[in-house]
């Protein structure tokens, strides 16, 4: 009885604080997050910059629910074509859940239910009768941990073509200098190519992975906080190889790192609670953003 | 001894063949028709034939018994007593006392290669028990060939293709169910089922000539193939809940890695998981397989016999017989040691069938222990 009456008072202070937070109608929100904690309607603050910028990914009001738990609340954001956009935000804000919804990993959850869209490119992603697996070979991904299969170093990297079918000897041969090449990887593994790839360090593993992902020629690179299982210099040659793959590939990483994100991106966007709070160019985000709360985040005032 | 088994045995079979096609004619062509008719005919031609070969046979082994008895050898012990020992009686000869080591080790190595290379004689309680090595071995491949695919592919369906619901849940238990049912349930099934259904249905088919003629089924009772089939079945939770086990433990990031890479559902189970899984899904199997070669209550229902001297597997068309009956290390081990008129004298048989029994199931799972771990090497990271 009594912890139920205080839930409700609880309730009561909280709705007290937003309605505060959020201030009267017609004037901006006092404090968003708690707003959004509240769950009220926040606008996104979308920097102009970013909207003149080609894009190669549209996310257009994208909902999604993990059963009757929402995750994402109508996120629309413009990802620039050949540009790397970083996402960031505290812990369990939805930027994974966003990053794997674009080549729609998701499905593989039962429980998920989306709204809204997304177009590749003007294709959109999530029309009945796009082929989920043509769609997937237009992206690459990077996960977390590293997961090289396994199998030896070169099947790893031709990994997406092989399951097309390629058998020619010459062009598994170049695909596969390429991308290792592109990942920063040939000289350390060009002398063992047929060795298993279980036996690669932390870092070169995840650098194997991304010369995987690279090597179906992506029109977008997603990387789901790729230096997260990796020692500071592991990180820093995946950070350089993300500065090389700039302007060659539209690249959406995830990443907890605020140095990270000031350093390898181009733009950057801040999520909370599963809604886009604000989204700009990576120096505007980190020098002079529109919110006092983007600032109190990138600082590392709070989350 | 070898005019008694393979000439007498030949010349029976003729006579049976042709007796059946006198009746296949029959059942094809109808009773007194022209055909049947020519069928009798050769018939009692090959009858007659057979009947003057069958006398002069008798005769001959008339004649080398008559030899054997006049052939004795006469012992004498230490006491003064002479024995006579007719020489037919005789199977092997040596005089322990006198032999060097290596004569020893050669004795007792050419008692390992009969035990292990020869047909039983004197009801079991002596010989080799090669036949039922043979049927041990072959019954428990035919049991993996039959078991592997269908329980891998079981258990793929239930972990990677159903949807979670009651009726996976049904199934899963029913599989751990099967588990536990006692294994004679399944010699029952099996012969309720393979043997008087199908092979029944079979024989109706196709053998019906030898069902008509002396009302022998040929596929309509206990075989190698019945047998092999129950134990199929017999084992086939425990593949699919070791195989389950392994996919399972297949991480989900290297699953999601290949979709990301724009991997189908089945290019992902075959070129990834599959591999990942396979040491699981080996050391289920040969689990599996262990616990078949070591079961005897269903197998006495569904063809393991006490003396199945023809193999499965001969010189006599088609070569291949999966209907024959056969032999079976554990079932001899209780019809020797205690079905046996002389058990007394079999005792150490039973010790030696034991013995080779186990060491079969052992070698089976230390095999499994062994595929194991290198394929673990092989496919299993050791970072992180």
């Amino acid at each position: 009885m009594g912890s139920r009456a205080s839930m409700q008072s609880v309730d009561r202070v909280r709705q007290d604080i937003a309605a505060e937070a959020v201030g009267h109608p017609g004037e901006p929100p006092q404090d968003r997050l708690i707003a959004v904690a509240a769950g009220l309607e926040v606008e996104a603050e979308v920097h102009e910059g970013v909207l003149k910028e080609p894009p190669v990914l549209e996310i257009d009001r994208f909902n999604l629910w993990y059963g009757a738990k929402q995750a994402l609340h109508r996120i629309t954001m413009p990802i620039p074509l050949n540009k790397v956009t970083a996402l960031v935000g505290p812990s369990g804000c939805g930027k994974s859940t966003l990053l794997r919804s674009v080549n729609r990993l998701n499905d593989l959850v039962q429980s998920v239910r989306i709204t809204g869209d997304m177009r590749l490119n003007g294709d959109s992603i999530y029309d009945p009768r796009m082929d989920v697996i043509e769609l997937r070979k237009r992206m690459g991904m990077v996960f977390q941990k590293p997961n090289p299969f396994p199998m030896s170093i070169y099947e790893n990297v031709v990994y997406s073509l092989r399951i097309d079918g390629e058998t020619s000897r010459g062009v598994l041969d170049e695909v596969c200098e390429m991308s290792l090449r592109g990942a920063a990887l040939w000289d350390e593994v060009k002398d063992r190519l047929q060795d298993s790839a279980l036996g690669l360090s932390g870092g070169q593993q995840q650098r194997l992975c991304i010369a995987r992902a690279i090597a179906a020629e992506p029109e977008v690179l997603l990387l789901d906080e790729p230096c997260s299982a990796l020692d500071p210099i592991a990180t820093g040659k995946v950070e350089d190889l993300i500065q090389e793959l700039r302007g060659r590939y539209s690249v959406l990483i995830v990443t907890h790192n605020m140095q990270q994100a000031s350093r390898s991106s181009d733009y950057t966007a801040f999520m909370y609670l599963g809604r886009l709070i604000e989204y700009g160019a990576t120096t505007d985000i980190f020098t002079k953003p529109v919110l006092r709360e983007t600032e109190a985040y990138v600082t590392g005032r709070f989350g | 001894m070898r005019i008694d088994k393979h000439e007498r045995g030949e010349l029976q079979r003729q006579l049976r063949a042709a007796r059946l096609a006198v009746v296949q004619a029959g059942l094809d062509a109808g009773a007194g028709s022209e055909r049947q008719s020519e069928a009798q005919r050769r018939e009692r031609q090959l009858a007659g034939e057979i009947g003057r070969r069958e006398q002069t046979l008798d005769e001959e082994t008339a004649k080398l018994r008559g030899e054997n008895a006049g052939w004795v050898v006469e012992f004498e012990t230490a006491s003064g007593a002479s024995v006579p020992v007719p020489l037919d009686g005789i199977v092997r000869a040596w005089q322990p006392n006198r032999l060097s080591l290596a004569g020893n080790l050669g004795v007792y190595l050419s008692r390992w290669g009969e035990f292990l290379g020869d047909d039983p004689r004197e009801a079991n309680s002596a010989g080799g028990v090669f036949p039922a090595i043979w049927g041990t071995v072959t019954m428990t491949l035919i049991m993996a060939i039959f078991v592997a695919p269908f329980g891998v592919l079981a258990a793929l369906y239930l972990r990677e293709y159903a949807s979670r619901g009651p009726i996976t849940t049904a199934v899963r238990v029913a599989i751990n169910n099967l588990a536990g049912v006692p294994s004679i349930v399944y010699g029952a099934f099996g012969l309720g089922f393979f043997c008087y259904v199908v092979g029944a249905g079979i024989d109706d088919v196709f053998f019906k000539a030898s069902l008509v003629a002396d009302g022998q089924p040929t596929f309509g009772t206990g075989g190698l193939l019945w047998a092999s089939l129950t134990l199929a079945l017999l084992t086939l939770p425990v593949v699919i809940v070791a195989t389950e086990e392994a996919l399972s433990a297949v991480p989900n990031s290297m699953r999601e890695g290949s979709y990301a890479c724009g991997a189908g559902k089945w290019q992902t189970i075959r070129r990834i998981v599959l591999p990942r899984a396979l040491p699981g899904i080996m050391t289920g199997l040969i689990l599996a397989m262990a616990r078949g070669a070591g079961e005897v209550a269903p197998l006495m229902l569904v063809g393991v016999k006490k003396l199945a001297v023809e193999l499965p597997v001969d010189g006599t068309f088609p070569f291949v017989h999966p209907e024959r009956e056969f032999m079976h290390l554990a079932y001899l081990i209780y019809d020797v040691g205690f079905q046996s008129p002389n058990s007394q004298a079999a005792r150490p048989m039973v010790f030696t069938i034991t013995f080779l029994l186990v060491a079969i199931i052992a070698l089976l799972n230390v095999t499994a222990i062994w595929l194991r771990s290198r394929l673990r090497r092989r496919f299993v990271s050791q970072h992180f």
